[in-house]
């Protein structure tokens, strides 16, 4: 080994050299390495059979142990079903009226175009210091970095930050690379919402650049405020659980609690293209 | 068996030794973190092999290790190509000129190995992307600690193969 190294030791060395510039100038410069597509496309199908093996094991091991719980739960969901759908008739009559006088004022009809792109998630985080998810579809099916990915009840799930030929990392709220603008529901306030690395081990996120008049409460619902036009507005991020102030003592930020289920996604919703008209 | 022969043997069991070791960080323990963190087991078997087959070997294993590396872990890049190389270099120097190819010695250069590599990972958070210190030092020590656990779990795999096809001498 030591005779090989001597022989061809320079060359090996340019080898390392070149590989390494492609992986840094790869990175920079192409929306995807080269490098981690191919690796990306071949390991697709060994993350593909190692997520169907361990999510039947875990579907196992859930039945045997919050089987009791999933059935309060789904009676929960009965009695707020029918609440909802109550407070639903109720909005028929509203939204009729808002048509009505919008047709009146002679506004134009507002709306939320989407189209999705159903995908699996194939791959969780492989380190500690990020959040994210490996989906099953890519630039193939139209998937671009920077697109919004959503669970089927509209949550957000996070953002496109790789898009390889078949496969996409999910960058996703609790990873401390994300920053999106966001407003609550209830009062109106806008602020950033950011991952933070002491968070994200209990996933959790910060919802942070609050004004000092911010009163928010527990549950307060977050939304995407769409500012910048770069991912549509309206997307539940999650729930505020408590309100801090920043070590400096001159910011207020709030906890969130994300309104999708990161550890136990198994499908999810890219939005390959939106249009909001208000 | 020729040496030429021993040699490929060699790369071609600690690669599929790498390979298996992959798959598992990249598909199942990271469906299963330890202490809040998913293991490296990546680098430690790099610093295993550097201490039993010498720092030769252990550079070249570590560089191409390093590649697959340097494509999973971001946003490090390009840098863990060098550290994990660096490794593999400087695990068998070590075995070779102060510990001993021992199981001990095995065990602290890969704990070495474990430290050198969170180091690469916190130090560039903290410089460039003005991450929190206490909560990058939570996030680097859970994660050396349960990516040393593999150290001993490994040890009797890739010993069984340096005994089978290992080369002789200094390499």
């Amino acid at each position: 080994m030591k005779d090989f190294f001597r022989k061809n030791g320079l060359g090996l060395l340019i080898a390392a050299l070149a590989l390494t510039g492609l992986i840094s100038i790869g990175s920079v410069v192409l929306p995807v390495n080269p490098l981690s597509n191919l690796l990306g496309v071949l390991a697709t199908p060994f993350r593909a059979a190692a997520t169907a093996v361990v999510s039947w094991g875990e579907g196992v091991y859930r039945y045997a142990t919050e089987y009791e719980a999933l059935r309060e739960r789904v009676h929960e969901l009965e009695v707020e079903l029918a609440e909802l759908e109550a407070a639903n008739r109720a909005a028929t009559g509203a939204l009729e009226e808002n048509e009505r006088l919008r047709a009146l004022l002679e506004l134009r009809e507002s709306r939320r175009d989407f189209v999705f792109e159903s995908a699996t998630v194939t791959g969780r985080t492989s380190t500690s210091w990020e959040a994210s998810l490996t989906i099953s579809k890519g630039t193939a099916h139209g998937v671009e970095e920077g697109d919004s990915v959503i669970t089927e009840t509209g949550a957000l799930v996070g953002v496109i930050a790789e898009a390889g030929l078949n496969w996409s990392t999910v960058t996703t709220v609790t990873d401390p690379d994300l920053s999106v603008g966001a407003l609550v529901f209830r009062t109106g306030d806008s602020g950033i919402l950011e991952g933070d690395l002491s968070l994200m081990a209990e996933e959790r996120c910060r919802l942070s650049y609050l004004s000092a008049e911010a009163a928010l409460v527990s549950g307060d619902e977050v939304l995407t405020s769409g500012t910048g036009g770069l991912y549509p507005s309206g997307l539940v991020i999650g729930y505020v659980e408590g309100m801090y102030t920043d070590p400096s003592g001159l910011e207020q930020y709030a906890v969130l609690r994300p309104a999708a289920e990161l550890s136990s996604l198994t499908q999810v919703f890219v939005i390959k293209s939106f249009e909001i008209v208000e | 068996m020729s040496r030429r022969e021993r040699l490929h043997a060699l790369w071609a069991a600690y690669g599929l030794l790498f390979a298996a070791v992959f798959f598992l960080e990249r598909c199942v323990c990271n469906r299963f973190p330890l202490l809040g963190a998913v293991p490296l087991i990546a680098p430690v078997l790099c610093a295993l092999v550097g201490s039993l087959e010498g720092a030769w070997f252990g550079a070249a294993f570590g560089l191409a290790g390093g590649v697959l590396c340097a494509l999973v872990y971001r946003p490090v890049g390009a840098a863990m190509v060098w550290a994990v190389t660096a490794v593999g270099l400087a695990s068998g120097l070590t075995v070779n000129r102060a510990l001993g190819r021992t199981f001990l010695g095995c065990l602290l250069c890969a704990l070495g190995a474990v430290v050198w590599i969170e180091g690469v990972q916190a130090v560039p958070r903290l410089l460039f992307l003005h991450q929190e210190a206490a909560a990058v030092g939570r996030v680097a020590g859970a994660e050396a600690l349960c990516s040393a656990l593999f150290a001993p779990l490994l040890y009797p795999a890739a010993r069984a193969i340096h005994e089978r096809f290992g080369l002789e001498g200094d390499y």
